[in-house]
């Protein structure tokens, strides 16, 4: 547990430094914008405790918020996704079940499973961010097109990052 | 009773997350409001000291450029000053307070952040409340507008860009001197859009686009940007204008923070004419 915990901990150090030091002024394709933050909630437990989810989306929405100037459109993004990721995992459960201690992670789960996973959560999580940042309907369309082309360019950083750092340590 | 319980505490989560969301929606819309807060004002210092360490690599890169467009303001500034001294007819300035005679002061600062991709673009300057800055004073280019300043901490402060959809210009066409508003459309960071011109004026396209002064942000005259396109269509009460923006929001460095030493005195006037 204590392992685990430093795992975590870790990670939201890493993910949250990244984007404020690294990518908090890079674009891509001009529209693109890599909110790789995203990626700590990703990797949290399969079983984490729904409450202290919602908590901890809440906490680091707010941090990016201040940081960026933006309200609270990271924090409302952030909060929708942790609440939508207990049902899309398990209606993504995998064939054999979760394991204990099995961590959310390329490697452990497979390209295929990982991949459906992370683009519906980054991708509705971005939209979540780019419509409250539009806040009209006009826009709605264009703040689609944004979250599309950021999505991509998050999920690509996400599973670099995870790769690189997050991969060969064992449970 | 106990069932009620039983009920939230099912659906505890689902309170919660309502809750949360709930409160981020109060964020976001009392956004000018949480921006005074300390809290936020510690958040602006301290992602201004991460994002100053960081734009200095870039600052070299474009060094060539920002030089020639301060010479070419320079030379421009030049010509203005020129055609001042010769003038004939200037107004006698006898006893004039120097808050009416200099009603504008400018104070020099680096951008250190800025974004053009999003709906609601923001800046951040590195000059803050220890240099005089105050909410509201307007930033303005070599080129043109900018945007006014909405948040300062004490070394650092944020501007809301001209590029934001919820930020209105007082603005005039020139030589015929329609008043307009100045507002983005979040279709590029080169265009905006021109709202509340009626249709039985003349518009040309080509026309400059200045500021009219009458917020109490922007001086008058400073420039915007050339009218690029003009449409009627049949049943519309207003034109709808393009304008091509001087400033290029993808590449200022150097801006200046105008202040107005009237705007209190402005304001009050005209919020007892409202309250009447």
């Amino acid at each position: 547990m204590g392992r685990d915990l430093i795992y975590h901990i870790s990670a939201f150090f890493v993910f949250v430094l990244l984007q404020l030091f690294v990518f908090s002024q890079l674009n891509f394709l001009e529209y693109g914008f890599c909110f790789i933050y995203v990626g700590f909630f990703l990797m949290l437990p399969f079983d984490f405790d729904r409450i202290l989810g919602l908590i901890i989306a809440f906490g680091t929405g707010l941090i990016l918020d201040i940081f960026y100037q933006s309200g609270g459109i990271h924090t409302a993004a952030s909060v929708f996704l942790m609440f939508i990721r207990p049902g899309l995992l398990s209606l993504l459960n995998p064939k054999s079940g979760f394991e204990i201690g099995m961590r959310i992670t390329v490697n452990q789960m497979g390209w295929g499973w990982y991949l459906m996973y992370a683009s519906i959560l980054i991708f509705s999580h971005h939209l979540i961010l780019y419509s409250l940042d539009a806040f009209s309907f006009s826009l709605l369309f264009k703040a689609m097109l944004y979250a599309a082309v950021s999505a991509i360019f998050s999920l690509v950083m996400i599973i670099t990052v995870q790769l690189l750092l997050f991969s060969k340590i064992k449970t | 009773m106990e069932r009620l319980f039983h009920l939230i505490y099912r659906y505890r989560a689902f309170i919660l997350f309502l809750f949360l969301e709930y409160l981020s929606f109060v964020l976001i819309k009392n956004r000018t409001i949480y921006q005074q807060t300390k809290i936020v004002k510690a958040g602006i210092e301290i992602s201004g000291r991460i994002k100053s360490s960081t734009s200095n690599v870039s600052e070299y890169l474009n060094l060539k450029e920002h030089n020639k467009e301060l010479q070419v303001e320079n030379a421009k500034l030049r010509e203005l000053l020129a055609q001042r001294a010769n003038s004939p007819n200037q107004s006698p300035r006898g006893d004039r307070p120097p808050s009416v005679l200099q009603q504008y002061y400018y104070v020099p600062a680096e951008v250190i952040n800025n974004s053009t991709n999003r709906f609601n673009n923001y800046l951040t300057l590195n000059k803050g409340a220890i240099h005089g800055i105050k909410p509201n004073m307007a930033v303005i280019g070599s080129k043109g507008i900018i945007g006014k300043v909405e948040s300062v901490s004490s070394n650092y402060s944020t501007v809301v860009s001209v590029l934001h959809t919820g930020y209105y210009v007082a603005s005039k066409i020139t030589p015929s001197g329609i008043q307009a508003t100045l507002k983005w459309d979040a279709e590029s960071s080169e265009k905006s859009r021109l709202l509340y011109v009626p249709r039985h004026l003349k518009i040309n396209p080509g026309d400059t686009v200045k500021t009219s002064g009458f917020n109490a942000v922007f001086p008058p005259e400073v420039d915007i940007g050339v009218i690029s396109g003009v449409e009627l269509s049949e049943d519309a009460t207003f034109y709808d204008l393009r304008v091509k923006l001087f400033t290029n929001f993808n590449s200022i460095k150097h801006v200046y923070l105008v202040g107005n030493r009237l705007r209190e005195e402005k304001l009050e006037l005209e919020q007892e004419l409202s309250n009447e």
